[in-house]
Protein backbone atom coordinates (compact mmCIF):
# COMPACT_ATOMS: atom_id res chain seq x y z
CA UNK A 1 0.00 0.00 0.00
CA UNK A 2 1.56 3.40 -0.57
CA UNK A 3 0.36 6.27 1.23
CA UNK A 4 1.03 10.03 1.68
CA UNK A 5 2.22 11.92 4.85
CA UNK A 6 2.37 15.43 6.15
CA UNK A 7 2.81 17.48 9.37
CA UNK A 8 -0.70 17.17 10.52
CA UNK A 9 -2.92 19.56 12.68
CA UNK A 10 -3.80 16.78 14.92
CA UNK A 11 -0.30 16.33 15.49
CA UNK A 12 0.63 19.20 15.69
CA UNK A 13 -1.97 19.70 18.54
CA UNK A 14 -0.78 16.53 20.35
CA UNK A 15 2.54 18.31 20.54
CA UNK A 16 1.18 21.46 22.03
CA UNK A 17 -0.77 19.33 24.46
CA UNK A 18 2.44 17.72 25.70
CA UNK A 19 3.90 20.49 25.88
CA UNK A 20 1.76 22.47 28.25
CA UNK A 21 1.45 19.34 30.35
CA UNK A 22 5.16 19.14 30.85
CA UNK A 23 5.17 23.00 31.50
CA UNK A 24 2.19 23.03 33.65
CA UNK A 25 3.60 19.74 35.85
CA UNK A 26 6.88 21.35 35.74
CA UNK A 27 5.77 24.63 37.41
CA UNK A 28 3.22 22.92 39.95
CA UNK A 29 6.21 20.26 40.82
CA UNK A 30 8.12 23.62 41.45
CA UNK A 31 5.21 25.22 43.44
CA UNK A 32 4.94 22.20 45.57
CA UNK A 33 8.23 21.61 46.23
CA UNK A 34 7.84 18.11 45.09
CA UNK A 35 11.33 16.34 43.63
CA UNK A 36 13.80 19.11 44.54
CA UNK A 37 16.69 16.35 43.93
CA UNK A 38 19.23 17.60 41.21
CA UNK A 39 18.57 15.99 37.79
CA UNK A 40 20.88 16.19 35.02
CA UNK A 41 22.28 19.41 36.34
CA UNK A 42 18.93 21.17 37.40
CA UNK A 43 18.07 21.97 40.78
CA UNK A 44 15.04 20.75 40.49
CA UNK A 45 12.94 17.81 38.62
CA UNK A 46 10.14 20.83 38.04
CA UNK A 47 13.03 22.86 36.41
CA UNK A 48 14.17 19.71 34.16
CA UNK A 49 10.52 19.95 33.01
CA UNK A 50 10.03 23.31 31.85
CA UNK A 51 13.64 23.31 30.65
CA UNK A 52 12.32 20.20 28.33
CA UNK A 53 8.86 21.69 27.15
CA UNK A 54 10.31 25.07 26.18
CA UNK A 55 13.19 23.15 23.83
CA UNK A 56 9.95 21.12 22.63
CA UNK A 57 8.71 24.57 21.86
CA UNK A 58 11.38 25.22 19.98
CA UNK A 59 11.94 22.15 17.75
CA UNK A 60 7.75 22.39 17.05
CA UNK A 61 7.78 26.00 15.96
CA UNK A 62 11.14 25.15 13.43
CA UNK A 63 9.10 21.90 12.50
CA UNK A 64 6.11 24.05 12.03
CA UNK A 65 7.71 27.04 9.53
CA UNK A 66 9.76 23.89 7.56
CA UNK A 67 6.92 21.21 7.02
CA UNK A 68 6.43 20.05 3.79
CA UNK A 69 5.07 17.08 2.27
CA UNK A 70 6.53 13.92 2.98
CA UNK A 71 6.18 10.78 1.33
CA UNK A 72 5.95 7.63 3.59
CA UNK A 73 5.71 5.09 0.58
CA UNK A 74 5.58 0.89 1.48
CA UNK A 75 9.26 0.51 1.27
CA UNK A 76 9.52 2.60 3.67
CA UNK A 77 7.31 1.07 6.38
CA UNK A 78 8.51 -2.42 5.55
CA UNK A 79 12.35 -0.96 6.52
CA UNK A 80 10.87 0.60 9.51
CA UNK A 81 8.73 -2.46 10.63
CA UNK A 82 12.35 -4.54 10.04
CA UNK A 83 14.25 -1.98 11.55
CA UNK A 84 12.31 -2.04 14.95
CA UNK A 85 11.92 -5.70 14.98
CA UNK A 86 15.69 -5.49 14.90
CA UNK A 87 15.83 -3.05 17.39
CA UNK A 88 13.44 -4.49 19.75
CA UNK A 89 15.55 -7.75 19.49
CA UNK A 90 18.99 -6.78 19.91
CA UNK A 91 16.97 -4.15 23.37
CA UNK A 92 16.30 -7.78 24.52
CA UNK A 93 19.44 -9.35 24.69
CA UNK A 94 20.93 -6.28 25.80
CA UNK A 95 18.61 -6.20 28.70
CA UNK A 96 19.70 -9.93 29.55
CA UNK A 97 23.05 -8.99 29.07
CA UNK A 98 23.00 -6.31 31.57
CA UNK A 99 21.24 -8.21 33.81
CA UNK A 100 24.44 -10.66 33.97
CA UNK A 101 26.79 -8.15 34.02
CA UNK A 102 24.49 -6.30 37.26
CA UNK A 103 25.25 -10.06 38.62
CA UNK A 104 28.52 -9.76 38.46
CA UNK A 105 29.44 -6.20 38.17
CA UNK A 106 26.66 -4.39 40.05
CA UNK A 107 25.36 -1.04 38.41
CA UNK A 108 25.93 2.36 40.19
CA UNK A 109 24.34 4.43 37.85
CA UNK A 110 21.96 6.52 38.78
CA UNK A 111 18.74 4.90 36.96
CA UNK A 112 17.99 8.43 35.22
CA UNK A 113 21.33 8.36 33.73
CA UNK A 114 21.43 4.97 32.69
CA UNK A 115 17.77 4.77 30.97
CA UNK A 116 18.94 8.06 29.37
CA UNK A 117 22.61 6.22 28.03
CA UNK A 118 19.92 3.27 27.07
CA UNK A 119 17.39 5.55 25.09
CA UNK A 120 19.80 7.41 23.22
CA UNK A 121 21.81 4.29 22.37
CA UNK A 122 18.67 2.88 21.23
CA UNK A 123 17.94 5.93 18.96
CA UNK A 124 21.20 5.28 17.75
CA UNK A 125 21.05 1.88 17.34
CA UNK A 126 17.50 2.41 15.22
CA UNK A 127 19.11 5.29 12.70
CA UNK A 128 21.81 3.15 11.94
CA UNK A 129 20.06 0.00 11.22
CA UNK A 130 17.65 1.74 9.22
CA UNK A 131 20.84 3.55 7.10
CA UNK A 132 21.97 -0.17 6.71
CA UNK A 133 18.56 -1.71 6.04
CA UNK A 134 17.77 0.93 3.66
CA UNK A 135 21.23 0.17 1.49
CA UNK A 136 20.05 -3.48 1.44
CA UNK A 137 16.38 -3.17 0.22
CA UNK B 1 12.35 -10.20 -8.97
CA UNK B 2 13.82 -8.61 -12.32
CA UNK B 3 11.79 -5.59 -13.98
CA UNK B 4 11.94 -4.01 -17.32
CA UNK B 5 10.84 -0.82 -15.30
CA UNK B 6 13.98 0.89 -16.11
CA UNK B 7 14.03 0.30 -19.93
CA UNK B 8 10.25 0.47 -20.17
CA UNK B 9 10.88 4.23 -18.29
CA UNK B 10 13.97 5.07 -20.89
CA UNK B 11 11.41 4.18 -23.94
CA UNK B 12 8.46 6.81 -22.26
CA UNK B 13 11.26 9.32 -21.51
CA UNK B 14 10.37 9.90 -17.95
CA UNK B 15 12.88 10.07 -15.00
CA UNK B 16 12.89 8.18 -11.75
CA UNK B 17 11.09 11.24 -10.09
CA UNK B 18 8.25 11.47 -12.57
CA UNK B 19 7.58 8.00 -12.36
CA UNK B 20 7.70 8.27 -8.27
CA UNK B 21 5.78 11.16 -8.69
CA UNK B 22 3.20 9.27 -10.63
CA UNK B 23 2.75 6.12 -8.40
CA UNK B 24 3.23 8.21 -5.08
CA UNK B 25 6.38 6.60 -3.59
CA UNK B 26 9.79 8.16 -3.27
CA UNK B 27 12.40 7.89 -5.92
CA UNK B 28 14.73 5.59 -3.80
CA UNK B 29 11.53 3.02 -3.62
CA UNK B 30 11.89 3.11 -7.57
CA UNK B 31 15.76 2.91 -7.74
CA UNK B 32 15.76 -0.17 -5.18
CA UNK B 33 12.71 -1.56 -7.54
CA UNK B 34 14.82 -1.42 -10.74
CA UNK B 35 17.76 -3.06 -8.84
CA UNK B 36 16.06 -5.60 -8.34
CA UNK B 37 16.69 -5.04 -4.46
CA UNK B 38 12.84 -4.68 -3.13
CA UNK B 39 9.90 -6.48 -4.08
CA UNK B 40 6.59 -4.23 -4.38
CA UNK B 41 3.35 -5.40 -3.52
CA UNK B 42 0.63 -6.09 -6.35
CA UNK B 43 -1.13 -2.72 -5.88
CA UNK B 44 2.51 -0.77 -6.67
CA UNK B 45 3.22 -3.31 -9.45
CA UNK B 46 -0.26 -2.95 -10.70
CA UNK B 47 0.32 0.85 -10.66
CA UNK B 48 3.67 1.20 -12.01
CA UNK B 49 2.59 -1.13 -14.96
CA UNK B 50 -0.26 0.68 -15.64
CA UNK B 51 2.04 4.23 -15.84
CA UNK B 52 4.64 2.55 -18.12
CA UNK B 53 0.92 1.83 -20.37
CA UNK B 54 1.73 -1.68 -20.28
CA UNK B 55 -1.19 -4.62 -19.97
CA UNK B 56 0.17 -7.15 -17.97
CA UNK B 57 2.27 -6.82 -14.92
CA UNK B 58 4.10 -9.64 -16.10
CA UNK B 59 5.48 -7.34 -18.55
CA UNK B 60 7.61 -5.15 -16.79
CA UNK B 61 8.05 -7.46 -13.57
CA UNK B 62 9.62 -10.84 -14.28
CA UNK B 63 10.19 -13.82 -11.25
CA UNK B 64 13.42 -15.16 -11.18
Amino acid sequence: MTSKKVVTKKSMIFRIVFITVLIVSGALLNQFNVGTNELFGYSTVGNYLIFIGFVMVLVTTITYFTKREKIIDERMEMLRNKTMTLTFTVFIFAAFALIIWDGIWPITMRYSIFISYAVCTMLLFYGIAYKVLERRY
Amino acid sequence: MKTKIREFRKEQKITQEELAAIVDVTRQTINSLEQGKYNPSLELAYKITKALNKDKIEDVFIMD
